[in-house]
């Protein structure tokens, strides 16, 4: 392995603070979805499932180095620490100090990899070159074989997307907010319409190469953990039925793995005209467990909200929402219901649904079964009926009911939030 | 009462099971470890499941057995080997497809054991924290790590396959695991404070995990569940959790501090009451040291609004835009273009003057260009003066008018004399500022730039006359 002369430690740490600090605002943090051997001589694989090496005191997992090339930018984005108009400090490294930094990050265990993003000081693609040379070193000097999921900054080029693509597990284009209408009040510059076209170039080139690999002996790689994107939340008006709406379109049109939601926080040198109270993280949280529903329950995206109430619930989650909203639906028989009925219950998961539908082939199930499997029967129990006849389900017409299903107390939602903002997971 | 004789791994207990088996001797009979007594605590048998196996059959161990063995026998826990009898003994009495009944007691607690052994096994592929030391001149990289269960066999492997170009070693309280480039070898184990080894690099990484933290989630439960502080004596960036969360508040304070200020126009105000409440804004310093407030003017009904920079000595001392040299020159270049200035609505995107005492002790007052937050403080009477006028053109002079129009930094010299498309108006037109043709370089420059101006006018007005509709439609324009 090449080691390039070791840098000073004390300037890469001032430059650290700053660009370390500057890149913490995207949420995305996940190091799955991508399997590569670590090549003959060289260090770092992925095994399909991300790591979190560390958590920091705001409970968020820290799994790659997340670092931003530099934070001088020549957009505008409100929304934004590093806008052209903030007076926050400036720094920039040289790829090569990316480069070494990860290496040993990595090789101390601290890190999956890297999550390299960008200001844009030049044009697009001159910035996009230069975090293709720091993947493109990672993987061919250093033969690194460790995550690394690059940013495709706004207007990059598709030869520099068919690029990055060949060096890193994953992509992923910022879409910032859901509508066209939010970015031209705060990021007059950017366009819904740039951000999908780079998404359609990753989807379209991630199929040409799979089909190609059909057809090769020696297989290309290209952005194996897919693409995902980034939607600021709270800082427009736009509901939660909009978002959510967006995100199911991109979901359908670009393949996308993962939408992150990021609450508007309140960050240094924000712009005022942003809402400034405390950002809404139930909301982030809320938004969380709607995507998963769309994605692994069946659920469609405009379900979940009315014309009526277009934003989700805050003081319950959208799945029990979902069902106050529909109790013609209940009670659902455990020991009948098809998966897709079984996956509509307030309380069960996935794994338990199947696991259920694994168990009753045994026997008919009674109430301490599920209980078992450590479903949250607190919220079950009012929407379904057992071998044993569970009394609860009686309550499912009772006003009082959606009293009974919000959580007691603070230190549950809490939990739930951190459930939910680790994986996305109900 | 049968005591199990065997060796506590799993070979040992697989040898011993399969003497018990074959005798077809119940669990409840069988005393596997003098901690768990007899503990059978679940009942072996569901009275209501059909038996599907038939006792006395050849009797094969389902290979997803063996896994599940081969975790559960790593466990701390003492009833290890009784739990995982009675799954064996149940696997070939009751049902051979047993493992699949997650709602029984026997296979929830297996299942739950090996949920906990997984995470056990996770927790030590992410919180080892290798540090770099020098063997005879050749680097090797050791760790200590304390984990939950004995996992360090099930746990190595990964750290081979990810760190197989450098020799490693792990060492736990009860046994060691060395990596020499070709396989792993086990040894015995070291308390934590014989483990004494420096890695200067720590104090990077430091660096790193105190600059992500986002003092404005302070959420130390999420935290701790997913890092148990049991993990935390041999990670180096635990060290600094106590002072992040204690300085968190003070943080916080300072962020809110700093956070840039907005001016704050009053909704659906005339542009009269808009520049009355301009009066008295506060929102940024440089209002202080200013004479006068510069509002734009201009008719409301102007097609043409022209967007300037920021106000000079002479737009401060009688409180109206462009009337100073650029002015001149700005005057120069309408008549040039055939632009009538009582018809345009003229405004900047800095409505106060900002100066500085010269160096040489005279009384001028050097320009001073509004900061980045200056700007954005400011910009929302601008934005109000655009909702007001709906100009069909905006011309921006300059970049610091054309980044506020365009939402970026443009380059004036590149992009003068396009036509843009925004939300504020149907077009936006961007040239250079008169007051960077008073500064030009050179003579040649300065003609250049001069002739660049009446140009772009001359097409602004081109724009108008071409462009009937009379006025900007409501939907471009901004919300406030």
């Amino acid at each position: 392995m090449q080691q390039a002369s070791t840098p000073n430690f004390q300037v890469l740490k001032e430059k650290l603070k700053i660009l370390a600090d500057a890149a913490k605002y995207d949420a995305s943090c996940a190091s799955s979805g991508s399997n590569r051997a670590r090549a003959a001589g060289g260090m770092g694989n992925t095994e399909g499932m991300g790591i979190c090496h560390s958590y920091t005191p705001d409970g968020r997992c820290v799994s790659l180095l997340k670092l931003l090339l530099t934070n001088h930018c020549i957009y505008d984005c409100k929304f934004c620490i590093n806008r052209v108009s903030s007076d926050t400090p400036r720094a920039g490294f040289q790829p090569s100090e990316v480069v070494w930094l990860t290496l040993e990050f990595y090789r101390r265990n601290y890190i999956e990899g890297l999550f390299l993003s960008s200001g844009i000081a030049g044009s697009s693609d001159a910035t996009m070159e230069k975090l293709i040379r720091v993947a493109r070193d990672l993987r061919l000097k250093h033969r690194f074989g460790g995550y690394i999921h690059l940013k495709v900054v706004a207007g990059a080029s598709q030869e520099l997307i068919h690029e990055a693509g060949l060096w890193a597990d994953r992509l992923s284009a910022n879409i910032e907010l859901p509508v066209q209408g939010d970015l031209d009040q705060l990021a007059p510059a950017k366009t819904i319409a740039a951000a999908t076209q780079s998404m359609s170039q990753i989807d379209e080139r991630s199929s040409e190469v799979r089909e190609d690999n059909k057809k090769m002996r020696v297989q290309t790689k290209f952005a194996p953990a897919g693409q995902t994107t980034q939607m600021i939340v709270g800082a427009t008006p736009s509901t939660d039925a909009a978002i959510l709406g967006a995100s199911e379109k991109l979901y359908q049109d670009h393949k996308l793995r993962r939408v992150y939601y990021s609450a508007y926080s309140p960050i240094p040198h924000a712009d005022a005209v942003l809402p400034s109270e405390k950002p809404s993280l139930v909301r982030e949280n809320r938004l969380y467990q709607a995507d998963w529903l769309v994605r692994f329950y069946d659920f469609k995206a405009h379900e979940l909200t009315t014309a009526e109430a277009p934003n989700l619930a805050l003081d319950l989650d959208p799945k029990s929402a979902w069902a106050l909203g529909h109790r013609a639906f209940f009670p659902v028989d455990i020991n009948t219901a098809d998966r897709e009925a079984l996956l509509r219950v307030p309380g069960f998961g996935v794994r338990n649904v199947d696991r259920l539908i694994e168990a009753r082939r045994f026997r008919r199930l009674r109430v301490e079964d599920i209980r078992r499997l450590r479903v949250a029967w607190n919220r079950a129990r009012f929407f379904v009926i057992t071998a044993d006849h569970n009394p609860d389900a009686l309550l499912l017409d009772h006003d009082l009911l959606g009293n009974r299903l919000k959580p007691a107390a603070e230190q549950l939602s809490l939990f739930d939030l951190r459930q939910t903002a680790a994986s996305g997971e109900l | 009462m049968i005591a199990a004789d065997f060796k506590p791994d799993l070979e040992g207990w697989r040898q011993e099971a399969r003497k018990f088996l074959e005798a077809g001797i119940e669990p409840s009979k069988i005393l596997w470890s003098k901690e768990s007594g007899s503990l059978s605590l679940f009942g072996s048998t569901d009275p209501d499941m059909k038996v599907l196996s038939a006792p006395g059959g050849r009797f094969q161990v389902p290979a997803e057995f063996l896994e599940w063995a081969q975790l559960i026998s790593s466990a701390a826990d003492a009833d290890r080997w009784d739990l995982l009898y009675r799954i064996l003994f149940r696997l070939k009495y009751e049902r051979k497809d047993l493992l699949k009944f997650s709602v029984d007691p026997d296979i929830a607690r297996a299942e739950l054991l090996m949920k906990t052994l997984r995470r056990d096994i996770h927790k030590m592929h992410a919180f080892v924290r290798f540090k770099k030391t020098d063997v005879d001149g050749r680097e090797h990289y050791v760790a200590w790590h304390k984990p939950e269960h004995p996992i360090l066999k099930l746990g190595a492997p990964f750290f081979a396959r990810r760190f197989g170009d450098r020799t490693w070693s792990i060492f736990t309280p009860d046994e060691s695991a060395h990596w020499d480039l070709g396989e792993i070898k086990y040894g015995p184990g070291m308390p934590q404070h014989e483990f004494q080894a420096e890695d200067a690099f720590d104090g990077v990484w430091q660096t790193y995990y105190a600059s992500i933290f986002n003092p404005a989630r302070v959420k130390i439960k999420a935290m701790k569940a997913e890092m148990s502080p049991q993990y935390w004596s041999s990670m180096p960036e635990t060290a600094l959790i106590p002072e992040l969360v204690r300085n968190a508040p003070a943080r916080l304070q300072e962020m809110a501090k700093n956070q840039n200020r907005q001016a704050e126009p009053p909704a659906g105000a005339s542009l009269t009451e808009l520049r009355a409440a301009a009066q008295s804004c506060s929102a940024c310093p440089i209002v202080h040291r200013a004479q006068n407030l510069v509002f734009g003017e201009g008719p409301e009904s102007a097609r043409l609004m022209i967007v300037g920079e920021q106000p000079g000595d002479r737009e401060d001392q009688e409180g109206r835009p462009f009337v100073g040299p650029a002015g001149e020159v700005l005057d120069e270049c309408l008549r040039a273009a055939g632009i009538d200035r009582a018809d345009v609505y003229v405004t900047s995107a800095v409505k106060h003057f900002k100066w500085r005492e010269s160096e040489t002790g005279s009384k001028i007052r050097i320009h001073q260009k509004a900061s980045g937050s200056e700007m954005h403080a400011c910009k929302p009477w601008l934005e109000a003066e655009i909702a007001r006028v709906k100009p069909a053109l905006i011309v921006a002079l300059g970049a610091t008018a054309g980044t506020a129009l365009l939402g970026r930094l443009p380059k004036v010299k590149e992009e003068r004399g396009r036509l843009f498309e925004s939300a504020l108006a149907p077009a936006i037109l961007l040239s250079w500022h008169p007051a960077a043709i008073l500064r030009s370089f050179s003579e040649d420059e300065r003609r250049e730039r001069l002739e660049d101006l009446k140009m772009d006018l001359a097409q602004a007005q081109n724009f108008l006359s071409q462009n009937e509709n009379p006025k900007a439609p409501d939907s471009c324009l901004p919300q406030s």
